[in-house]
């Protein structure tokens, strides 16, 4: 079986366009429109990497990757973000409470998409 | 002298194990010979941003020319030494 990955953000164009990259590759993709249902999905499956978005409405990134901790403390999580301090003031509370996460600054084409994924999965790459 | 750009998120158990792989690395592969700058994103972003990266941990050597960029993981092996010195 590939490894299985989840995308976990509210814009529906977002997560098309991370399947279209997973579309006829070895790994496994899973989406979710809200982090509610994100983490739904983390209690009743194991997955190899996570690709969340920090702005969404009802639980946001930072609320769904605490929860997201407290089910699997070691599932790489991505947080899909734009490089702006207003956005990235809003990890703090992650720094805070030492959760760990990596950053990926959006927008995204489907060749950062799968070189983030062989990184994380197979060992380092070189761009 | 190799001088390295290290961008990492936050002071998180993550980011500290990233630094120490790369630190152990970078001193087992040219020891006294290099200079290794760490960038943390949440702090400096626009520094990311100018520098073209868009994703944490990125690990660049800035020289000698020709740059070079690796993602992923840092801990040593033979693949990640041939990406930044072969």
């Amino acid at each position: 079986m590939g490894n299985r990955i989840l995308i976990i953000d509210d814009e529906e164009m977002v997560r098309d366009s991370f399947l279209l990259a997973f579309e006829d590759t070895e790994y496994e993709a899973d989406e979710a429109e809200s982090g509610e249902k994100g983490v739904g999905l983390l209690r009743n499956a194991k997955y190899d990497l996570i690709f969340l978005d920090l702005k969404m409405p009802g639980m946001n990134g930072v609320e769904t990757l605490i929860e997201i901790r407290k089910l699997d403390k070691e599932v790489p999580v991505y947080i899909v973000t734009a490089f702006h301090e207003e956005f990235l003031s809003k990890l703090n509370e992650l720094e805070k409470h030492k959760i760990s996460f990596e950053l990926v600054r959006k927008p995204l084409g489907r060749k950062e998409i799968l070189l983030i994924t062989e990184s994380v999965l197979s060992g380092p790459v070189t761009l | 002298m190799y001088k390295f750009k290290l961008y990492i998120v936050g002071q998180t158990p993550q980011s500290d194990n990233v630094i120490k792989e790369v630190t152990e690395f970078l001193q087992n592969s040219c020891k006294d010979e290099h200079v290794l700058e760490i960038v943390d994103i949440l702090l400096n972003p626009s520094q990311a941003l100018d520098d073209g990266v868009f994703v944490s941990p990125t690990l660049v050597r800035m020289e000698p020319q020709p740059e070079r960029r690796v993602i992923g993981s840092f801990k040593a092996s033979d693949k990640l030494s041939e990406m930044l010195f072969g």
